[in-house]
């Protein structure tokens, strides 16, 4: 039979109570984190995976923040299309209007003042900022884009960006195949040319812009398609990320979490141990306390 | 008449026998939680055949040598586990490697800020947020290798700081061998020095993994690391000496030969301190000064290749690293685009301010492999070294638990042994109380039969 000492009593009891302790801290940092991994060495493998689930979580979140700028440029892009289409449609009417022989010289003046004033807007229209940002001068995205002439300030470039994994979306319009000859058209030219033509009561040469207006009008709608095709594509890219996070924290979840339950069942159990530890250690020192007293 | 002298003889060597055990068992009880005391036990023996009576034989020191020995070595095992364990689990503490400030959490910011940034490279904030994350991570890193090198000083401090205890302590023991030599050679038992140097021997084998030999004569040679420190009553002390190539201390003899012992401990405090600093902590420099290395080196090529706004290609995004060797320690912005926000290569072309392609590339560094020599990515590789973290410290920390169950089972064999019961040391009390009150009434009857007889 083992002989027991003081110091074995003690030691034994400190012990308990301090393995008890360990464990109602324990439980108590595992309910308040919902985490069974909170330091590496709690879980190597568990660590190290979270922190590549962490990352991508990170990622995928600064894309939603590029998203969100993308959209704000690609809606602006595609507002100001809409609106420059509106503009060709409206400069057609007057084109169809001054080819017609039912007007007079002097109507077709007030039309080709009419259609300066377009080209105003137009110009305004593809000089449109979102925030600090030229949409549509490729990259060239500081200085207005296109020259109170017409003549294109931009570049061809599109800018991009990573709005999912592996999902590279231009982020606004493309103001060279919008407005410029590299599209097919030059609008302003074209608008230009028709205030001439009205100015100088040239029915036929009117007449011939009818062609150039329709062409220019599809350019502007098909610029505007693509910029419709971008908007959606960043749009749906939000149901991507916001799957690939759920994704990314259910796989943390299972990798680092903790049961809320079972920790609190765990802390319960932990502290009613402690407790136990506590009155068991309680006795006995009575009880060696009573011996001493014989 | 002669007889009752005898008598009286008897019960007078009766009584001193009986106090002199009431003298262990209180002595007993006074050393109830004295370190290391050996509860003493007061031999008994009937005087005959010529004389009768009781005698004491002798206070016996209840001990295993055996036992004690595998205590030690225990000892300097959990010596070596509790230094380590507890070190790296400051270190880990400090390192906060999965919180929001740890190092992966700066790796994240940084490629998340220059991916923000191919999205508005004309946008000046922007360009601020890129420079300050990466100027957050390049902290960081100097950061984590400053604690790294700060617990390597503590490791290497400590060493110097608990030297002079050892050296204390191997001369407490060539003092107790003279001392138990004197004692035992005049044939007085000397059951405390040999408490005393038994306690001597445990903290020499707790600090620096000693272990100890008792030769037949009773006398205790100490060595650590096969090199003897202690033979008779004569000592070989213990010293440090910096040693250029580190900046830290060696530990050698502190005789002419120099005895080199830093490699070759293997257990105590002192051999966990230096495996820790050696080893350990020596391990996660190189494994961070490779990353910081990699880091410098695959970002800088990028951006170099890339066109600030004001037009000037052709600068290093970090000070470049001059060896992987110190890489950590000395990871900063480059002087050409600290405090610049606008030479920071977003562009691949000049006079091009929406042009964030270069950033972009930067940004995608994040899926390159390139570093561990082009087998990870830079954060695979940071988590390869969290996981490398974590299982040094659970290794160490499950040896800790692993040597503290062992040490602990070992003490409580010794303490069931060796310690004092105090239920049993009342019982002794009370035996030998009894014993002496039994020998007072003998001495008392014999009193009354002098009186008798006087009185005749």
């Amino acid at each position: 039979m083992t002989r027991v000492t003081e110091n074995m009593v003690f030691a034994s009891l400190t012990q308990g109570i301090r393995d008890a302790q360990h464990k109602v801290y324990k439980g108590n940092r595992e309910v308040s984190t919902s985490l069974k991994v909170e330091r590496p060495s709690a879980g190597p493998v568990a660590a190290s995976r979270r922190r590549i689930l962490d990352a991508g979580i990170a990622k995928i979140s600064k894309m939603g923040d590029v998203a969100a700028r993308s959209e704000v440029e690609l809606a602006a892009s595609d507002t100001a299309l809409a609106e420059a289409a509106n503009i060709l449609a409206r400069a057609r009417e007057i084109a169809f209007s001054g080819a017609s022989t039912g007007f007079s010289a002097a109507d077709r003046r007030i039309m080709a003042t009419e259609v300066a004033g377009l080209r105003q807007l137009l110009l305004g229209v593809a000089n449109t900022r979102a925030g600090d940002v030229y949409v549509f001068g490729g990259f060239q995205t500081t200085a207005p884009p296109f020259l109170p002439t017409g003549a294109f300030a931009g570049d061809a470039n599109a800018r991009s960006a990573e709005v999912a994994p592996g999902e590279q979306v231009a982020m606004s319009g493309d103001g060279a195949a919008a407005f410029t000859a590299a599209g097919g058209i030059d609008v302003f030219a074209l608008l230009a040319g028709l205030e001439t033509d009205l100015a100088a009561n040239d029915t036929a040469a009117v007449q011939g812009r009818l062609a150039g207006l329709d062409a220019a009008g599809l350019q502007v709608r098909n610029a505007q398609s693509t910029v419709g095709i971008a908007l959606q594509i960043v749009q749906t890219s939000a149901t991507t990320r916001s799957h690939l996070l759920q994704v990314f924290a259910d796989s943390r979840q299972q990798t680092v979490g903790a049961d809320p339950a079972e920790s609190y069942v765990q802390l319960t159990q932990a502290q009613q141990a402690l407790q136990a530890a506590v009155e068991s250690a309680a006795r006995v020192m009575s009880t060696l306390a009573d011996v001493l007293k014989l | 008449m002669a007889g009752l002298f005898d008598a009286l003889g008897i019960t007078g060597g009766a009584l001193m026998t009986h106090e002199y055990g009431i003298q262990v068992t209180g002595h007993n009880i006074s050393n109830v939680a004295t370190p290391g005391y050996h509860r003493q036990v007061l031999g008994l023996s009937a005087r005959g055949p010529a004389t009768l009576g009781v005698t004491d034989a002798g206070v016996q020191r209840v001990a295993d040598s055996i036992l004690g020995r595998r205590l030690a070595e225990e000892r300097a095992a959990a010596g070596y586990a509790d230094t380590r364990a507890d070190a790296l689990a400051v270190l880990e503490a400090l390192l906060a490697e999965l919180g929001d400030t740890g190092l992966g959490a700066a790796l994240d910011s940084f490629f998340g800020a220059w991916r923000e940034l191919a999205s508005a490279p004309q946008d000046l904030p922007a360009r601020a947020a890129a420079l300050a994350a990466t100027d957050s991570l390049a902290a960081r890193v100097r950061q984590v290798a400053a604690d790294t090198h700060a617990a390597q000083v503590d490791a290497d401090h400590r060493v110097r700081v608990a030297l002079p205890t050892v050296n204390t302590r191997l001369d407490a023991v060539a003092a107790l061998n003279r001392s138990i030599a004197i004692n035992e050679a005049a044939g007085s038992a000397a059951p405390d020095l040999r408490d005393q140097r038994e306690q001597a021997l445990q903290d020499l084998a707790l600090l620096i993994g000693a272990q100890s030999f008792e030769d037949d004569r009773g006398q205790v040679a100490v060595s650590v690391a096969g090199v003897t420190l202690v033979q008779g009553d004569a000592v070989r002390h213990l010293t440090t000496v910096p040693d250029a190539t580190t900046g830290f201390v060696r530990l050698t003899t502190a005789d002419a030969a120099q005895v080199d012992l830093t490699r070759r401990l293997t257990g105590g405090e002192l051999g966990g301190q230096l495996a820790l600093r050696d080893r350990d902590l020596a391990g996660l420099a190189t494994a961070l000064d490779a990353f910081a290395f990699d880091l410098a080196t695959a970002v800088n090529a990028v951006h170099q290749g890339g066109v600030g706004a004001d037009g000037v290609s052709g600068r290093a995004l970090f000070a470049p690293p001059a060896a992987v060797s110190g890489a950590a320690a000395a990871l900063a912005l480059d002087a050409a685009v600290a405090s610049a926000p606008d030479h920071l290569a977003a562009a691949q072309v000049a006079g091009a301010a929406g042009d964030g392609r270069n950033a972009s590339s930067l940004a995608t560094l994040d899926q390159a492999l390139v570093a561990n020599g082009g087998q990870l990515t830079l954060g695979a590789s940071l988590a390869a070294n969290l996981a490398a973290i974590g299982a040094l410290v659970a290794d160490a920390v499950d040896a800790q638990a692993e040597q503290a169950g062992r040490l602990s089972a070992l003490e409580t064999l010794r303490e069931s042994q060796s310690g004092v019961s105090l239920e049993e040391q009342m019982l002794m009390l009370d035996r030998y109380q009894r014993a002496f009150q039994a020998a007072s009434r003998v001495l008392s009857k014999i009193d009354e039969m002098f009186d008798s007889l006087l009185s005749m």
